[in-house]
């Protein structure tokens, strides 16, 4: 109902690339420049730290959890073309394994919903994709698509396991589908699919005039539809939608911003996503009946616009704001 | 913004830097290990294991004028090879080249022969690592040698005037010359154990200072071109440093982290905190640091295929670099990749709580005042010393947005005032669907009597449309359930006439508030008992017809007081009739007085014209009209056809109703997707368990168990285990429902081989033993057992415990005392 701003002081000494919160919401990572991951106990509303993971040897881009089946599991990549992942174990974090076998800058980390296991995706700006997994004896598997895209990948996400056609499939249903979309310095959105253990692209989907920023696959949560949002350094983020049996994807611009759009994300149900851009504002956006994608929601998140809504304490919503010191 | 402001540096530099120069490169025939510059720069001579070359510099491209590696095979020996290279800076015609066999060579390029080597120093036991010329005393050369020492070379002599010797014999990796106008007699030396030292070159016999720059070897220092106390190392430990050897011991300033061994550092010109940068393996790339932001290179120069050895700068705006890849590159400094820009400066995530939690780029106050200090300070350099500003200023800041605890909304009207803000946070809120998911009963009560509960619980969190289809719901299956169980719930959609009695007018009123955008009127004509009774033994009698069904629908608030136990109400008085209604709450597990008092708002429709008062006596016509509206609010446009019917249903109803019974649970299974497809899962999914059969077997399996299996993850999500067995339990799938009967087997071991017993738990497949046999009977114990936990004998349940009751013992004489809980 209300929102509440707070501020989280999180010391990192740079630019903060990724904040993640984990599967239950209790649980803040941010990971930075400074080459640092911080990790903060969100559970009581208050931003609590718990651990400084360092490790990377360059800043650090991107994070995502692990499904809590695999225990608190956390995977970073950054500058130092490393991929490492992170497990808590009685309440210390160490090093899970490390993954280097990228050229350039490993971009974006992506865990497969945990049907698929252990597997990780991470896009790298040598233009290749790694697909990770574990059999959970220690031993790691890669995979690498090599020249996913030219110049370079910059974000990955894995489509949901109960992908919607597979309810019609009858026979594929044993194996839940694999499949990831990518996006890279292109242009290009482009989708994965295992082939007989090895992933071949499914479909390129060509809209965005730029490099492609961010892209999301939504949950399908009951939706019989596949819904994939990017963003792009051409402002604007684009929706796509299959209808889960056909092969044919069709493209619907949410919105041209007057800025970079950075990320996309979609919320827990998949019916709201929030796009962050350039001007540091953040929209919420939410599909009508008819198909139209409405903003529901500008929050600013400039210092300058915070402070203007504290003052202006006659809208209840806002009239609470708390700053943490950490 | 970050995008114009990159614009704005492109467009300066543009006017600043030199037009004519262009990127361009040369394959010197080999990996090369250094170079130097002449004194006017127009020449480069490059030096390697197989390479000696001197390369002219043009506008657009590299001219290799001359090989000094030449002269016949023989003779070319280690001599040739260098490790070093430096070019006199006053004589264009001298270089200097250090050999690993210890060997420093000098190279008179004037000489007319085909070999330019002049003379060989071979003072050095261990290979050489650097030679420097001073840069104004044109004749002295000193050289730093892995044997640790370094030594001053007079060229007119042909001799070593001074060594210089560190205290222990470490190996000496880098020397520097002060810059001549900071620092004539000064130099420092970087050693392999980490130690950097100054000294004077007046004073062999020690050094004027001495600190330990890294814990790793230091590979490189250089001199700031500007600040005389500004001294940068770089070395193993990937970093690169920035001190202050003015201050003592000397003050660290800066700390770059690069991401491999540093190889070489070189200060950029003109820019007081750039400094450029190769490593010695594993990054190919030429990076440029600013000091001040010391984790992400200012600017990068990829090029290079294999690592870079050298880099030298031109200008402020060109640098030069060799590699080991045999290429000499010469880079422009505005055609440089910058790792800032494409940065991505913020971040977005939603968490389960519905929390937007973002990562975003701060401007700071700083900026702003810094740059107006510039402006009227340097006045020109301000529009170039912006970038670097906006790339030094790189702080983030992190806000979460929560939803918090809903607030009080006694207001009557709240839901009017809502700010779009609200609503929207209500939209990604997970607030509502926390408390849906506690409050919702899925089993235990009549379907109808479970709609009626989830619609208060729905419509208590503002879920009005999701409460309305509960209603619905409700209103379309309660009728069959009646017909079978004789007992059902008027759902709360009651208009009662005027001359039915006030005090039960107002109890009403309460039950119809949770459906305060959608009023059914149903005309009820209770004036007194006799009616009502009347009423109930009709029903009775036509318990198989389908009229009957109808008339549940407006019995229910009648039959209902009689509670779950399946009796037919006769009345027996107007107090007993009054306090009906008060029954069902209590029944409902739903207090009719905590509804959202707002919904009371759209109670005007009771005084409207909806219900005349002399077509009041027809029971028959309520009923129908109980019926036709539902319809109507479900589907309004298809099923308009009742409001014809309205008036004459009391004659047709039967034939109303066998043609749209079949509708219904269409339209119920249509609206269960709908709210799937929304995304409402939860609504979707507690619908299908509260009908149940009703509506099971239109819905086909996989979408089904994709919904179920969607709302159970979710359910774990919030960690609402209970809810979610629940959930496992009354999904009607096998695929949903053995998610809770799987790892539910605990196997006893075998006490002699210690191995699992999957079979049964009396015979062990590898020992071929019986095992945990009774200690009464010695029978294999074949259902209940119970063993004591001190001494591990047991037996059967029964035995064990008519032992017991005369003693205390072991019934196996182990003479322990067992104990059972």
């Amino acid at each position: 109902m209300v929102s509440v701003i707070s501020s989280v002081d999180t010391g990192h000494e740079d630019m903060i690339h990724d904040a993640q919160l984990d599967y239950y919401g209790t649980k803040l990572a941010t990971c930075s420049s400074d080459r640092s991951i911080k990790l903060f106990d969100v559970s009581s509303g208050q931003q609590v730290p718990i651990a400084d993971l360092r490790g990377h040897e360059g800043p650090v881009w991107q994070l995502c959890w692990a499904h809590p089946m695999y225990g608190s599991v956390l995977a970073s990549c950054g500058y130092d073309r490393k991929v490492i992942i992170w497990k808590e174990t009685n309440g210390s974090w160490d090093k899970l394994y490390e993954y280097s076998n990228h050229d350039s800058s490993v971009n974006s980390v992506c865990f497969a919903p945990h049907e698929l296991g252990l597997v990780l995706a991470c896009g790298s700006s040598d233009g290749s994709i790694s697909v990770i997994s574990t059999t959970g004896d220690g031993n790691w598997d890669a995979k690498k698509i090599n020249n996913a895209h030219t110049i370079g990948c910059n974000a990955v996400s894995w489509a949901p396991s109960t992908s919607p056609n597979a309810l019609f499939d009858q026979g594929a249903r044993q194996q839940p589908a694999k499949r990831f979309v990518s996006g890279g310095c292109d242009n290009l959105v482009k989708i994965w699919r295992e082939e007989d253990g090895q992933w071949v692209e499914d479909q390129k989907l060509e809209g965005h005039s730029d490099w492609v920023r961010d892209v999301a696959w939504a949950p399908s949560i009951g939706l019989p539809r596949n819904v994939i949002a990017t963003c792009s350094q051409d402002c604007r983020v684009i929706i796509w939608t299959n209808d889960g049996t056909s092969n044919h994807w069709t493209s619907r611009v949410l919105n041209k911003f007057s800025d970079v759009v950075w990320h996309v994300s979609w919320s827990v149900t998949g019916n709201i996503l929030a796009v962050s851009g350039g001007d540091n504002k953040v929209t919420l956006w939410k599909e009508s009946v008819e198909g139209q994608w409405t903003c529901i929601s500008d929050v600013n998140k400039g210092q300058g616009q915070i402070t203007d809504q504290r003052s202006s304490s006659v809208e209840p919503n806002y009239n609470t704001r708390r700053r943490l010191d950490l | 913004m970050q995008a114009a402001m990159h614009n704005m540096t492109k467009v300066v530099q543009d006017k600043v830097s030199p037009t004519h120069n262009l990127p361009m490169s040369i394959n010197c025939d080999g990996p090369v290990n250094a170079m130097d510059m002449n004194k006017d720069m127009s020449k480069v001579v490059v030096a390697g294991r197989q390479v000696f070359k001197i390369i002219e510099v043009e506008d657009d491209m590299f001219v290799e004028t001359s090989n000094l590696r030449v002269g016949k095979p023989k003779n070319i020996n280690l001599n040739y090879s260098a490790a070093d290279v430096a070019w006199n800076h006053n004589d264009e015609n001298m270089l200097a080249s250090a050999a690993t066999n210890g060997a420093v060579v000098i190279w008179n390029l004037s000489k007319q022969v085909k070999s330019k080597q002049e003379f060989v120093f071979m003072e050095h036991k261990r290979s050489v690592n650097r030679v420097v010329f001073h840069n104004s005393e044109a004749y002295q050369l000193l050289s730093g040698s892995q044997d640790g020492t370094m030594k001053l070379h007079d060229l007119r002599r042909k001799q070593v005037t001074l060594t210089f010797m560190g205290r222990s014999s470490e190996s000496v990796r880098d020397i520097q010359f002060c810059p001549a106008n900071l620092g004539y007699f000064s130099f420092a030396a970087a050693y392999e154990n980490g130690i950097v030292q100054i000294w004077d070159m007046r004073r062999p016999d020690r050094c004027e200072k001495h600190f330990t720059a890294h814990n790793e070897p230091v590979f490189a220092l250089d001199w700031h071109p500007e600040d005389k106390h500004w001294l940068a190392t770089a070395g193993r430990d990937k970093m690169i440093k920035v001190w202050d050897i003015n201050k003592q011991p000397a003050q660290l300033l800066y700390v770059v982290q690069t991401i491999a061994s540093v190889g070489r550092i070189k200060w950029r010109p003109q820019r007081r905190y750039h400094i450029a940068n190769c490593s010695l393996l594993l990054d190919h790339n030429v990076n440029v640091w600013d000091v001040r932001r010391p984790y992400i290179p200012f600017a990068c120069f990829e090029q290079h295929k294999d690592v870079a050895t050298c880099v030298l700068w031109k200008d402020p705006h060109i640098l030069l670099s060799t590699g080991k890849d045999y290429m000499l590159h010469q880079h422009i400094f505005q055609s440089a990749k910058r790792p800032g820009d494409f940065v991505i400066p913020s971040g977005v995530d939603i968490s389960i709580h519905g929390d937007v939690c973002l990562a975003y780029k701060e401007r700071t106050a700083a900026v702003k005042g810094k740059e107006a200090g510039k402006i009227s300070m340097f006045g020109r350099k301000t529009s170039q010393s912006r970038s670097e500003l906006f790339f030094t200023q790189a702080n983030s800041s992190l806000a979460v947005f929560q939803q918090i605890a809903e607030p009080n909304t006694e207001d009557e009207f709240a839901a009017q005032q809502m700010s779009p803000t609200q609503l929207a946070s209500e939209d990604v809120s997970m607030t509502s669907f926390l408390e849906l998911a506690k409050k919702y009963r899925l089993k235990g009560l009549t379907t109808e009597e479970l709609c009626r509960h989830n619609s208060a619980a729905a419509a208590a969190v503002d879920k009005y449309q999701v409460a309305q289809t509960w209603q619905i719901m409700g209103n379309i299956f309660c009728t069959k359930t009646s017909s079978t169980k004789s007992t059902s719930l008027q759902v709360p959609r009651i208009n009662v006439t005027p001359n039915a009695p006030m005090d039960r007018q107002d109890v009403e009123k309460g039950k119809a508030v949770s459906s305060p955008d959608n009023e059914v009127e149903v005309v009820r004509s209770d004036n007194d008992k006799e009616k009502n009774g009347e009423i109930s033994t009709g029903t009775d009698s036509d318990s198989d017809g389908e009229s009957s069904e109808f008339e549940k629908n407006q019995l229910a608030d009648i039959a209902s007081g009689l509670g779950h136990n399946g009796d037919f109400f006769f009345g027996d008085g107007d107090n007993e009739t009054l306090s009906y209604p008060l029954g069902i709450t209590v029944q409902g597990g739903e207090d009719w007085t905590q509804l959202p008092s707002e919904a009371f708002q759209p109670r005007h429709e009771i005084t409207g014209p909806a219900a005349p008062p002399d077509r009041l006596d027809h029971d028959s016509l309520m009923v129908a009209a109980v019926e036709s509206d539902a319809v109507a609010v479900m589907t309004p446009i298809e099923e308009s056809e009742p409001s014809e019917q309205y008036l004459n249903l009391n004659i047709d109803c039967s034939a109303f109703h066998a043609g749209t019974v079949l509708d219904y649970t269409s339209t119920a299974v249509d609206i269960i997707c709908c709210f799937a497809e929304q995304g409402d899962i939860q609504s979707a999914v507690s619908m299908l368990i509260v009908l149940g059969d009703h509506v099971r077997s239109h819905i086909d399996g996989e979408s089904q168990e994709n919904w179920f299996m969607s709302y159970i993850d979710l359910l774990s999500r919030f960690r609402l285990w209970t809810i979610a067995s629940e959930v496992i339990a009354l999904s009607h799938l096998p695929q949903v429902m053995q998610l809770n009967q799987s790892s539910t087997s605990i196997h006893t071991a075998c006490p002699h081989c210690m191995r699992t017993m999957e079979r049964s738990g009396w015979l062990c497949d590898r020992c071929k033993s019986v095992v945990n046999m009774c200690s009464i009977c010695h029978c294999p114990v074949k259902g209940l057992a119970v063993w004591c936990q001190g001494c591990c004998h047991g037996g059967h349940i029964q035995h064990i415990q008519d032992w017991l009751v005369g003693n205390i013992l072991c019934p196996e004489g182990c003479g322990h005392m067992c104990e059972y809980t």
